[in-house]
């Protein structure tokens, strides 16, 4: 058996300057709570969730903002260069099963706990494996 | 060392050696070779687990050589040929006979000890393939034939001593290739978590990244 690697699951990106209306429908055309918004360079601005747009758009009934205003500007991520325990790190400050994961500033996707804690386990598998051939 | 340590250490040495009882093999281990696996901080859920592991090994290798250490006809002959040139040892010390008349029958008696012993030194070492411990145990031989009373007495149960300690470390070695260097799991948790991220994931061809990215609405730099 070989060592399970982590999937990168893929993510949604909006530009700053996207419509609230058009990142909605991109989440529900797309079926994803989160998108990040970058910019020209790929570079990791900010990131908007549902609740965001329910928040600072809905409840307030502000339907002309652009991206780059109700976006969440400090964006917990990792990179590429990290160690796995600060994506655990950031899961457990943020609350989340997910850290965005980026290679120089740049998003890459997301790493989920679920695939972080099967890549340890089988990791571990394979070693006790070998120790015992 | 002190004195009574070192005293302390060989009778506890002895006791293992002498009766071929699981538990105190395991024990034996567990106190002196294998202790790194099971000190204080190892929790006590792995110490089980780990005991268990090594009671189990123990008892399979003690099935391995049952017939060398409990052949009957094998004990009777050597014990009591030993039992018999011990007596003829101390008689002739008592009597002041001198040693040379009666140390001919102990000869017989070493011998008639050795020539019982063969068949199971053939099927120990069929199993075992123990050439130190057979060859130690054939050398110490004649140096125990030479020394009066003392010599019997450890030729006695020799045989047995070199099996037992063979069957010792053939459950230890194994124990030890089974779980290597004793690290907790936690330990290793940890060491995994140190690997980077780029060495545990497979990264997305460059041009792939983002699923649904810019490409469908250019970027534009705020």
């Amino acid at each position: 058996m070989d060592t399970k690697k982590i999937k990168i699951h893929e993510v949604l990106t909006c530009n700053p300057n996207d419509d609230v209306t058009s990142i909605a429908k991109k989440l529900k055309d797309n079926n994803e709570r989160r998108i990040f918004v970058i910019d020209s360079e790929k570079k990791l601005l900010g990131i908007i969730t549902t609740t965001d747009l329910v928040y600072k758009v809905l409840a307030k009934n502000k339907e002309n903002l652009k991206a780059k205003e109700i976006m969440t500007k400090k964006v917990k991520t990792i990179d590429t260069s990290d160690e796995l325990n600060k994506a655990l790190e950031i899961m457990n400050e943020i609350k989340s099963f997910s850290c965005p994961l980026t290679e120089n500033n740049k998003i890459i996707g997301l790493i989920s706990y679920h695939d972080l804690v099967g890549h340890v386990f089988s990791s571990l598998s394979e070693d006790n494996k070998n120790e015992i051939d | 060392m002190r004195l009574i340590d070192y005293l302390n250490d060989t009778a506890e040495n002895l006791k293992v050696k002498t009766p071929a009882i699981k538990e105190d093999i395991s024990d034996y281990l567990i106190r002196k070779d294998l202790k790194k696996y099971f000190s204080e901080n190892i929790p006590d859920e792995e110490k089980t687990r780990l005991k268990g592991d090594l009671e189990k090994r123990v008892e399979n290798t003690i099935d391995k050589y049952q017939n060398e250490l409990k052949g009957f006809a094998r004990k009777t002959a050597t014990r009591g040929s030993m039992g018999l040139a011990l007596l003829n040892d101390l008689s002739g010390y008592l009597t002041n006979v001198p040693f040379a008349s009666v140390s001919g029958f102990a000869y017989a008696l070493f011998a008639l000890k050795t020539a019982a012993e063969l068949p199971a030194l053939y099927r120990y070492m069929k199993k075992s393939h123990d050439w130190y411990g057979a060859t130690k145990h054939i050398a110490l031989k004649p140096v125990n034939y030479l020394i009066p009373i003392i010599g019997p007495a450890l030729e006695a149960g020799s045989f047995e001593r070199m099996v037992k300690k063979r069957l010792i470390s053939e459950a230890k070695y194994g124990f030890i290739k089974e779980h290597g260097d004793y690290v907790s799991f936690e330990e290793k948790i940890k060491e995994k978590l140190k690997t980077p991220i780029k060495d545990a994931v497979v990264l997305p061809d460059r041009s792939k990244r983002g699923k649904y990215a810019a490409e469908e609405t250019p970027a534009i730099a705020t």
